[in-house]
């Protein structure tokens, strides 16, 4: 995502902008991974694998969910009405086309404002769900969208706090894999990071209360316990093959 | 008669018999073709082939069977490759056979660039492939969160073969629909083209359309019954006995990640690690040696291997096998699998494995008339001699290159009439070449040729390269490097992080893989 195609999100150049609700390979949901945040890996857990990924320009691994096992590939986009098989769906995904930027005004305080990608498949003239009411106030939708970006917002810094620690405290280990699909066929999962549970164990008693103390201890069990998923990415592969 | 066979009866209830059982009751749906096992209540299973090779992982995920409850079943434990000590010299020297391809095996041979020393003078598999030093730390080759039957470096298992034949029997009984039948088979009713007809029982005859012979070291009816000649290979590969002994683990019970085969003066020493005991056997030619000569050199590497009282405590048992196979395996509508159709020393743990291809080969080609089945036979006898004479050739290849002298038995190993010509040519075209995908003649292929290196280099063969003319020598010499120093890097990355094997194999039971 380039920031020149994201426009300030308003009620006159958007009024008639339409979004598309559904998920779909070609709407752009086909992605491997989403970035997920410390708020709502208890209620992804049970659902997808969330591991951890060192990405360009950060300086420790960041969480994410694992969608599919290879590039461009989402294992959970489906036919269905929303197109999307489960319930629960990360938030860097139910977003959508919108982002939080910041903007200096006049008197030089720096404020949030919304974005939004003009150039995304989601977003059109013809179909889907108006942004804004014919009043111009926010629709629905819009509306819920805020509420996701201003919960993202909001757990971005402790998300970033807590990848940080793990990677101090190297709780961090490489997941690499190879697996056999029921067709014979041979893949090789690489480059993504799940938590040693040997070295979990082996915390002492201040670390780990001060892992609580900082909200970091329900996140880190969430994502041991996710690591069971890998198991239905796998499952959900072998139904396509 | 053309009707399509619908009724396939196997005889033998030991692990051959079950694990065809398993995959043909997981391939076939059974309202068209019916699977039953006979199995006699009066004959023990033999229980060879403690070892497997990687393709068990997947025949058991073909099977419906979870790897979770496989490992708890049978003591399983995971299998790495197989450690050599002693075969070249006598005195100590170690190489490994790992599962775990030469790293970029299928885009560059480094092989070539090791034998030029532009890789360091490490050994040849700690140089290509990271399973090396995972080995030689006793580390499992996959972490917990590493879904069942994928892996971060291949593996095989050390299993409980009773306990194997008895896991697979439940789930093709309960699971799979394979009909049961305990009964003694007292003689064979033959049809006018000299098919079998019918086994007769004592609970009745069983009639069927495809005969399975899994019946073991008797071969009851490819053997027995049409009597196909049996091919010794003991002019090959002289060892006819071995006497095993079952070790409970000592103070110190750490699992072996490998076969370990130690060379002794009159034959070898395997050491197979389960979770709740070791199997050890020496295996040795009668030609060469009695079993009390055998004895002594069975003693010693117990007590070095940390069993204090040695061979006192144990009362070994003596098994005696004929070395080689039958001149066929599917005959008129019968086909022998496992030690019916033939048993060679299990050096590098072929027993298994070739029940596993059989049982695929029969379920992938199952013939769907009669006469579609003399073709069916033809090919699948033609694709088995040739795995029997890879295998053959494979083991033979770890004499040929010993260069122990200590005894008669080493000393004859190497003499040229006791070599198949085949070996002798392939190793005279490596004496300037390295073997490589050129080498796999057919995609069927027992032994990658990746096998090949590890136990060449492994075994300090020497092949004289020459300078190299490549046009591209410099980029391919380049990208050697790079590899070489992604082995490196894994190397210490796994070292680093993955579990020792006994707490994985505890953590894998108690909670599941990706768990």
């Amino acid at each position: 995502m380039t920031q020149e195609h994201l426009a300030k999100l308003n009620s006159i150049d958007h009024a008639s902008l339409r979004i598309a609700r559904k998920y779909s390979e070609g709407l752009g949901d086909n992605q491997m991974t989403c970035l997920v945040f410390t708020t709502e890996m208890r209620t992804l857990q049970g659902t997808y694998p969330l591991l951890m990924q060192q990405i360009e320009g950060h300086p420790a691994p960041l969480p994410l969910a694992l969608l599919g096992l290879e590039k461009s590939e989402n294992l959970f986009l489906d036919e269905s009405d929303l197109g999307w098989r489960t319930e629960t769906i990360p938030l860097m995904m139910q977003k959508g086309p919108f982002y939080i930027a910041k903007e200096q005004d006049s008197t030089g305080v720096t404020r949030n404002i919304i974005a939004l990608d003009e150039r995304h498949p989601k977003l059109g003239l013809e179909s889907g769900e108006r942004l804004f009411s014919d009043a111009g106030g926010y629709g629905d939708h819009l509306e819920r969208i805020i509420g996701l970006l201003e919960t993202i917002e909001a757990s971005h810094p402790h998300t970033l706090e807590f990848s940080t620690m793990l990677d101090a405290l190297d709780l961090i280990t490489p997941l690499d894999f190879k697996f056999t699909l029921n067709d014979g066929s041979a893949h090789t999962l690489t480059g993504f990071l799940g938590i040693d549970e040997e070295r979990l164990q082996r915390l002492s008693e201040d670390t780990l209360s001060s892992l609580h103390q900082k909200g970091f201890l329900l996140p880190l069990f969430m994502m041991l316990a996710s690591q069971s998923q890998v198991s239905r990415l796998l499952a959900l592969k072998n139904d396509k093959v | 008669m053309n009707a399509s066979p619908h009724h396939i009866v196997i005889l033998g209830g030991g692990t051959a018999g079950w694990l065809v059982a398993g995959v043909l009751g997981a391939e076939f749906d059974t309202s068209s073709i019916k699977v039953t096992l006979i199995e006699s209540p009066t004959t023990p299973a033999i229980g060879v082939g403690e070892g497997t090779w990687p393709s068990m992982k997947s025949t058991l995920l073909k099977i419906g069977l979870s790897e979770r409850m496989f490992l708890e079943e049978c003591s399983a434990a995971l299998k790495q490759g197989t450690h050599f000590k002693n075969w070249l010299h006598g005195k100590g020297e170690t190489y490994y056979h790992p599962f775990t391809l030469p790293h970029g095996f299928g885009e560059i041979n480094l092989a070539d660039h090791w034998i030029r020393g532009h890789l360091g003078d490490q050994s040849f598999a700690s140089s290509v492939t990271p399973q090396f030093a995972v080995c030689e730390a006793g580390l499992a080759p996959k972490q917990l969160s590493v879904p069942e039957y994928a892996y971060t470096l291949n593996y095989g298992y050390h299993l409980d073969a009773g306990k194997f034949a008895a896991m697979l029997s439940a789930h093709a009984v309960n699971n799979l629909g394979v009909e049961h039948v305990l009964a003694d088979v007292t003689a064979v009713t033959s049809r006018e083209n000299g098919d079998i007809e019918a086994l007769v029982t004592d609970k009745g005859p069983i009639a069927g359309d495809l005969f399975i012979d899994c019946s073991g070291f008797r071969s009851v009816l490819l053997g027995e019954h049409y009597n196909v000649p049996f091919v010794s290979q003991r002019h090959v590969l002289f060892n006819d006995s071995a006497l095993a002994v079952q070790v409970p683990y000592g103070s110190d019970s750490k699992i072996a990640t490998t076969t370990k085969s130690t060379a002794h003066e009159a034959g070898w020493i395997w050491d197979i690690g389960l979770q709740h005991r070791r199997g050890v056997g020496a295996v040795f030619s009668s030609a060469h040696a009695s079993a009390e000569a055998i004895e002594p050199q069975l003693d010693t590497y117990l007590k070095e291997s940390g069993s204090a009282s040695g061979l006192s405590e144990f009362e070994p048992r003596l098994i005696r096998f004929d070395p080689g196979y039958r001149a066929s395996f599917w005959h008129k509508n019968c086909v022998a699998v496992g030690l019916s159709a033939g048993f060679i020393e299990p050096l590098e743990a072929s027993a298994l494995v070739l029940v596993e291809l059989s049982a695929r080969s029969i379920a992938q080609q199952f013939p769907k008339t009669r006469q579609q089945m003399g073709t069916v036979a033809q090919r699948f006898n033609a694709e088995f001699l040739q795995r029997w004479e890879q295998i053959i050739e494979f083991l033979k290849l770890h004499y040929v290159l010993s260069q122990r002298d200590d005894s008669a038995y080493w000393i004859e190993h190497r003499q040229a009439a006791s070599v198949p010509t085949a070996l002798t040519e392939k190793l005279a075209d490596w004496c300037h070449r390295c073997p490589w995908h050129l080498d796999e003649r057919r995609v069927d292929e027992m032994f990658p040729s990746a096998s090949y290196q590890y136990v060449l280099y492994g075994m300090n063969f020497k092949s004289e390269l020459g300078k190299d003319s490549r046009r591209h020598s410099e980029a391919s010499l380049a990208r050697a490097h790079a590899l070489k120093a992604e082995v490196d890097a894994q190397s210490s990355r796994y070292l680093q992080h993955l579990p020792c094997h006994r707490s994985l194999l505890d953590k894998a039971i108690a909670h599941g893989f990706a768990g």
